[in-house]
């Protein structure tokens, strides 16, 4: 963990490491998010923790992209082992109360990314205290946009270096993912695509 | 002739009385001694009390705790940015705090201790110590200009304070109510590597400084002048692999986690990596260092707390839950 969050404290890491250029490219990430979402997710709101049905229909009714629409939206993928590391999301926790309104809520998700070998111990248990740290960690910095647990390991290669944000531009020409903490201008980077 | 015989037979009763109280005062002497030659052998554990499940908010993941004499628990909540205090039934009384780096606010809350009056709580984030009323109030924060890794209130005047500064060697500061450093407690002569020198400490009520480092297999004893009195490797770790990290050479694994002392200054330390059980091995030791037993813990915590009566409060569910468990003391005499 100390590790991890010196290395990110460093300036080792590139700055945006991936880019998705190509518009087919694009969609098929987006679609295998969507089927990620309708499929196996389990999301929280900070009003309440919903069923994977009623969140599903949430999300349709709202939270899906309209990818024709010139709109940017975020993707936090944010790993739970930083939940033990609370000064490694001081920084997402940062940006997200400088974040534009509609982006705090429905332009917004979050991808909760778990090790794989915390599936071995007990399902039920694991899955249990990670969605209750979810769900402290929702209600006290007061995230509004969803969190879904990627109880699938469908994301985990998204974050191999721990939380992040992607952001899909509005220009729909490129996707870039910044890693927590921000470095130096990254902030004024996120904020100036957004407005 | 009848005088003669009944002084006689008050002569055998003397005599018999005589013969019971010295036998009694044997067996009284050898039980005595027999107990003072006992040690412990083992020490069971009894859950007595479970605070925080999957389903309510009491607990997000607790990283301080301490009980007062009135055995009320206080607990410093790092993911909602929280101070709680519970009943001793572990009923949630009071919360207290949000995220900010202002009075009675947090960013990374961490370890908590309390004197009689107040509630010390020390902010990973954030400089200085907050103090509390036992109503969760906020009252003032005290001024400090090291950074805190683990500290221990003597009194509401003094506060024994490990800290990590990369330039100077390992010490126990004092400081009093103001902040300011009265006298401090050497207990390396020389400047080690970039945070080895990081302890987990607890005070007797002689006085007696006990430590545990973090990254090596080294548990001291120093009196209250900060004479070396004993040390110990308990796990025959000869080094701990260090790795470089940006501009950082760091240790990579924990030896000791924690320490905490019981009424009768037995030692608990809290192993790491290291141990057999990682994070569930508490060693006991004497306070001549002996190591007397091995406790293993139900589940891997990051610290150990006793309280007052020597009750053993530890993590469980990877922080949403504190227990609190008795300990069983079982002696058995030396050597059998």
């Amino acid at each position: 963990m100390q590790e991890k969050h010196l290395k990110r404290n460093g300036n080792k890491i590139p700055d945006p490491n991936f880019q998705i250029t190509n518009k087919f490219q694009y969609v098929k990430f987006a679609v295998v998010l969507i089927l990620f979402l309708v499929q196996f997710g389990m999301t929280y709101s900070p009003k309440e923790s919903t069923t994977l049905f009623s969140s599903i229909s949430s999300l349709y009714q709202s939270h899906i992209p309209d990818l024709n629409s010139n709109k940017s939206f975020l993707l936090f993928v944010i790993d739970f082992d930083d939940f033990m590391c609370l000064s490694c999301l001081e920084s997402l926790i940062d940006l997200y109360n400088f974040l534009p309104s509609p982006f705090k809520k429905e332009k917004s998700w979050g991808v909760l990314i778990y090790k794989k070998e915390r599936r071995e111990e007990d399902k039920k248990t694991a899955l249990g205290v990670i969605s209750k740290k979810l769900r402290g960690f929702v209600k006290a910095n007061r995230i509004q946009f969803p969190i879904l647990v990627d109880s699938n390991q469908i994301f985990s290669s998204l974050s191999e270096e721990g939380t992040a944000v992607i952001l899909f531009d509005k220009d729909q020409k490129s996707i870039k993912k910044y890693l927590f903490p921000l470095k130096k201008g990254q902030k004024k980077e996120i904020l100036s695509f957004l407005f | 002739v009848k005088i003669k015989s009944s002084l006689e037979m008050g002569k055998k009763v003397f005599g018999m009385v005589l013969l019971i109280r010295t036998f009694l005062i044997f067996v009284f002497c050898f039980q005595v001694s027999s107990l003072e030659a006992k040690d412990v052998y083992k020490i069971d554990l009894e859950e007595i009390l479970s605070i925080g499940t999957l389903d309510d908010d009491a607990i997000f993941q607790w990283v301080g705790v301490s009980v007062d004499l009135q055995k009320q628990i206080y607990v410093s909540d790092a993911m909602d940015y929280s101070l709680k205090k519970f009943d001793p039934q572990g009923k949630l009384l009071k919360k207290t705090g949000r995220r900010g780096q202002g009075p009675g606010e947090f960013l990374a809350p961490r370890f908590l201790d309390s004197s009689e009056k107040y509630l010390y709580v020390i902010d990973q984030n954030l400089p200085g110590i907050q103090v509390f009323n036992k109503n969760l109030e906020f009252i003032f924060r005290l001024p400090l200009k090291l950074p805190v890794v683990d500290f221990k209130v003597l009194s509401d005047d003094e506060i024994a304070v490990a800290s990590l500064l990369s330039n100077r060697s390992g010490a126990i500061y004092i400081i009093d109510a103001e902040g300011e450093v009265i006298r401090s407690i050497q207990f390396t002569d020389k400047k080690s590597p970039f945070m080895m020198d990081l302890v987990s400490f607890d005070i007797g009520v002689s006085g007696h400084l006990y430590l545990a480092y973090t990254f090596q297999d080294k548990v001291e004893k120093f009196d209250a002048q900060g004479k070396k009195l004993w040390s110990q490797k308990l796990l025959k770790v000869n080094k701990v692999e260090r790795k470089k990290v940006s501009r950082f050479v760091v240790p990579t694994e924990i030896v000791y986690k924690d320490v905490a002392l019981d009424r009768s200054e037995r030692l608990y330390i809290l192993g790491g990596s290291f141990s057999k059980n990682k994070g569930r091995d508490v060693y006991v030791l004497s306070p001549e260092g002996e190591l007397l037993t091995i406790i293993t813990l139900p589940e891997a915590s990051h610290c150990i707390y006793l309280d007052s009566q020597d009750f053993l409060y530890a993590r469980a569910n990877e922080g949403i839950t504190l227990k609190k468990y008795k300990l069983h003391f079982v002696y058995d005499s030396k050597g059998s």
